[in-house]
């Protein structure tokens, strides 16, 4: 540990402890008699309002691997990279368009996740069961990419960068047991009330950042134009290797070729984040539809802070910051250009910044695991304290899941995982989307469609290499998109849409076939009213039913 | 099937919201016409700066689309509830 600097650790370990603390604490937040029941420990009591969502949901959705993955991609001259801006600029309106359906839908029918949903729907256990995998599948390697996060900042730092296997490791070990132990204790509560910590020091770090850094390497003019000299000079002297395909170019901006890349991973990826279970799980704990509306008019300024950090990468290559993982680019550029006692805070903000996701992602998928798995097939007699336990130690397992998947397996793998996720989770978009309006959809179809585009998805993501390494897979989620020879277009487009599109046309097609075959169809347990109640209307538990005892923040 | 009551009201307030919220799902797609370098502003090249743009043209119209939506659901309500009285 020669390399660490002293007054960054003791910043860094005095914000570490700070948030520890507030962790345990949370159970106490909002007290309520006994956290025994999912609907507190799993959805903090169904009872956050604007304010409280609006951390909890930002916190949730801006993982610290965005804060160092967004800017590895600028720094590595990515054309695509800047695409998480219109990703969530694109999120917000189809938040406020379909989510205060499924808010009303769950809360009048007691529905913990989007699965439960599914199966009050279409009565249909098998479709409720693999979304309920697909969930718990794509959010494994987003937990995985926290920790992944965590290890870069702590490796820049200095910590466990020496000695053996153990020692290495003990440091990210250490964070997990402490994040997994205040999850196992106060349930959604505990990021819930960390997220205010974490959003602070990240707004503070970021302002700082944008501020101060142009005024150091000659005005954003002069970063955006080093940057681009850089890139230019790369591409000249790699010309070769870029025509013969075993380097990419790079460049500030799409050319031509790569916009509907861009713009296909923008709209996928912005269908599929609020198919995540740790999104439905955030905005299921709101109080009210309204809330939920309030806040996707709200949750923008997020993007702001989002594109501001995504700058950074280029203001990394203007600095010289010289790294041959770029994800290692933004740390650096601290390490390299503020002073110790910032670095530690910056450094801070990021590592809490993991932790946040990381335990609502836990809860999630947890909760998937308790009510879709557990209780629909191995124990539907289970009580609400039943539910809550199995959930608050799945939570365990999951986590740790993700911690060996970090130790274990090479890095590459979590982030080749991560893209797959984002096209897995997608195919469960017509099951919950489109079920919100209509059940035309037959639960048989619904359940091909998904089973053909995984499938599809995950075979062409497997055939994309690396870019100057042949042979290998899984290099990335956008390529040319050929159904059964047949083209689509003459650019590359993102995978997860493309998939979904095969989803869709399956599930159509097999409808129509289902309906005359008269196989089936189920009942449905929910009224075309569950969908547009609000909180206090019959049959909707108001937040103050639900946590009696309440108190205020 | 009956419709839902939702009072007498017209439904013309939601499609306004609606094509109000397609606004910013649209224009990030159109990536054309904003992948280039100049105008200039501020030293951001014009992809990056009307990019940022887009994030405030979203939030407005989210707020927009809000105002409508929740002064629709009152009227509504209001319908209803005279409606049950009734």
């Amino acid at each position: 540990m020669k390399d660490v600097n002293g007054v960054t650790f003791t910043i860094f370990i005095i914000l570490f402890l700070f948030v520890t603390l507030l962790g345990f604490s949370a159970a106490r937040w909002r007290r309520v008699p006994a956290l025994d029941n999912l609907d507190e420990w799993g959805l903090g009591g169904r009872g956050f309002g604007t304010f409280v969502a609006w951390f909890l949901i930002g916190g949730d959705l801006y993982t610290a691997y965005t804060f160092i993955a967004v800017p590895a991609l600028l720094y590595a001259g990515s054309v695509t990279g800047f695409f998480a801006v219109p990703y969530t600029i694109i999120v917000y309106p189809l938040i406020f368009a379909f989510i205060p359906r499924l808010w009303s839908v769950a809360h009048r029918n007691g529905y913990v996740t989007p699965a439960d949903f599914v199966e009050g729907r279409y009565e249909s256990r098998g479709l409720s069961l693999v979304v309920a995998f697909t969930g718990i599948l794509a959010t494994m390697p987003y937990i995985a990419l926290q920790l992944v996060g965590i290890q870069v900042v702590l490796k820049v730092m200095g910590i466990g960068a020496t000695g053996n296997w153990f020692w290495k490791e003990a440091p990210l070990f250490l964070a997990f047991v402490i994040l997994a132990a205040y999850t196992y204790s106060s349930g959604l509560r505990a990021p819930a009330l960390i997220a205010f910590v974490k959003d602070a020091l990240i707004y503070l770090v970021v302002i700082v950042a944008v501020i101060y850094l142009p005024t150091k390497l000659g005005g954003w003019g002069g970063i955006f134009d080093a940057a681009g000299n850089s890139f230019d000079k790369f591409n000249a002297d790699n010309a070769d290797a870029i025509t013969a395909g075993s380097a990419s170019g790079k460049g500030l901006l799409p050319p031509g070729a790569a916009q509907w890349a861009y713009a296909s991973l923008a709209l996928g990826s912005a269908l599929a984040l609020f198919m995540y279970p740790h999104s439905v799980t955030a905005v299921l704990s709101t109080k009210s539809r309204n809330v939920i509306r309030r806040n996707a008019a709200l949750l923008p300024a997020y993007s702001f802070l989002l594109g501001l950090i995504a700058l950074l990468g280029f203001a990394a290559v203007a600095a010289g910051v010289s790294t041959t993982n770029p994800q290692e680019a933004l740390p650096t550029l601290f390490r390299q250009e503020f002073p110790s006692w910032f670095v530690g805070v910056a450094f801070a903000a990021i590592v809490i910044g993991a932790l946040v996701p990381a335990a609502i992602m836990s809860i999630a998928a947890a909760n998937l695991w308790t009510r879709n798995i557990y209780k629909a097939f191995i124990n539907p007699a289970a009580s609400k304290q039943q539910e809550a336990q199995q959930s608050k130690v799945a939570s365990l397992v999951v986590k740790l899941g993700a911690l060996l998947f970090v130790i274990v397996m090479p890095k590459e793998f979590a982030i080749n995982l991560q893209l797959l996720g984002g096209i897995w989770i997608l195919q469960t978009l017509p099951a919950i989307v489109i079920g919100l309006y209509t059940r035309w959809l037959h639960r048989y179809a619904l359940l091909t469609g998904w089973a053909v585009a995984m499938a599809w998805g995950t075979w062409q993501t497997y055939q994309v290499p690396t870019v100057g390494k042949p042979g290998s897979h899984f290099g990335g989620s956008v390529g040319i998109v050929k159904i059964f020879g047949w083209q689509l277009s003459e650019d590359k487009l993102y995978y997860g849409l493309a998939a979904l599109v095969i989803n869709l046309v399956v599930a159509v097609v097999l409808t129509l076939l289902f309906r005359a075959l008269k196989v089936p169809a189920g009942t449905d347990q929910t009224k075309p009213t569950d969908y547009v109640a609000d909180s206090g209307e019959a049959g909707v538990a108001m937040p103050e039913e639900l946590a009696a005892g309440t108190v205020a923040p | 099937m009956p419709q839902p009551d939702r009072g007498t009201k017209s439904r013309l307030p939601l499609v306004i919201a609606g094509v109000i919220l397609a606004i910013p799902v649209i224009l990030p797609l159109l990536v054309s016409t904003y992948a280039k370098t100049d105008p200039k502003l501020g030293g951001f090249p014009f992809y990056f700066w009307w990019q940022f743009a887009l994030i405030v043209v979203s939030g407005i119209c989210t707020i927009i689309g809000y105002r409508i939506v929740v002064g629709h659901d009152n009227r509504s309500d209001d319908a209803r509830s005279r409606g049950e009285r009734a």
